[in-house]
């Protein structure tokens, strides 16, 4: 494909974003990265330990891939702007993935918080690209803020349950200007295709491929499936019918007839 | 005197006046991804050496993780 996917000022080729956390070994997240043939790999942002060797993840991944920070595990306005900041400070990036959740039992986003969270840090100069539910008129008010894509989830993080409404993502998908991203909630392959044959812009995802028995191969299924619906998506499906039609013609079939 | 800090949720007592003095002080090696709040305000690297730092001030200590 030559298309690309644009966020804000950034041109991508590949529509899968890949988180960098759970994998069994950082060999195995770093071939899982490469498999998935992502651009955009996610990063937390989190307190340094003042008593151990603080590993260094960044200086592997910067070489191949834009990493994006997140600001997971925030609660309150103030966490997330403040999280923001540090990662654009850490990172020298304006880009953020935008998470303000409301309890640690279902992770579900919080919009109370997440809608002005959204609106101080677009107006600190931040691309903001946040994390909500599938919901079209979070998703419009995100956008209508300045976000420069809204991430509706497809279920909840980590679940694995793959895109649980998704009359809400093909409506999200036909009223954003902006591009959607799903994020969190798929669990294979055909997930992904299904994001993107609704018309997704793309597909953020972490849990599937690094708890996969083999996240290498799933890491290379996802990517196939990222392709496969936005190929299909493009493409444009046949009609859905309640009755069959037939595709091959009746004209020159061959009739017994029965004798008496 | 020694100063009592807040650094990462825990109580720490630091001699030195300056934030990049500090961290020096807790053994914390510099690295390029660290990134600093002083009561909740980013200070940014090229300031370290010039921050003075209070009695009472919460310093949070941060740098990128794996993450989802």
């Amino acid at each position: 494909m030559s298309e690309f996917l644009k966020i804000a000022n950034k041109k991508f080729k590949s529509r899968l974003f890949m988180g960098t956390s759970r994998y069994p070994n950082q060999q195995i997240m770093l071939d899982s990265l490469e498999a998935g043939k992502t651009e955009v790999v996610t990063v937390a942002i989190r307190r340094i330990s003042l008593k151990k060797y603080n590993e260094n993840i960044i200086d592997i991944l910067k070489k191949k891939y834009f990493i994006l920070p997140n600001t997971a595990g925030c609660y309150t306005v103030k966490e997330a702007v403040l999280t923001a900041e540090l990662a654009r400070e850490a990172l020298k990036t304006n880009f953020v993935k935008l998470e303000v959740i409301g309890n640690e039992d279902d992770l579900l986003p919080d919009i109370e918080n997440l809608l002005p969270a959204a609106r101080e840090l677009v107006k600190k100069k931040f691309n903001v690209l946040p994390y909500c539910n599938d919901d079209p008129v979070v998703c419009k008010k995100l956008e209508d803020i300045g976000c420069s894509a809204v991430m509706p989830l497809a279920a909840p993080i980590g679940s694995g349950l793959g895109i649980q409404n998704k009359n809400n993502i093909e409506f999200i998908v036909r009223q954003s200007n902006v591009p959607v991203i799903i994020d969190a909630g798929v669990g294979t392959a055909s997930d992904v295709a299904i994001a993107m044959e609704l018309g997704c812009d793309g597909v953020l995802l972490n849990t599937a491929v690094a708890e996969a028995e083999e996240p290498t191969l799933m890491a290379k299924a996802m990517a196939e499936a990222i392709n496969a619906g936005r190929n299909a998506f493009l493409a444009g499906r046949m009609p859905k019918r309640l009755f069959a039609k037939r595709s091959t013609t009746n004209k020159g079939r061959i009739n017994i007839v029965k004798k008496n | 005197m020694k100063k009592k800090l807040l650094i990462n949720g825990k109580n720490t007592f630091v001699i030195s006046e300056t934030l990049l003095n500090v961290l020096s002080e807790i053994n914390l090696i510099d690295n390029e991804n660290m990134a600093i709040a002083v009561n909740e305000q980013v200070v940014q690297k090229n300031n370290w050496k010039n921050y003075k730092i209070r009695s009472g001030d919460t310093i949070e200590i941060v740098k990128p993780l794996k993450g989802g």
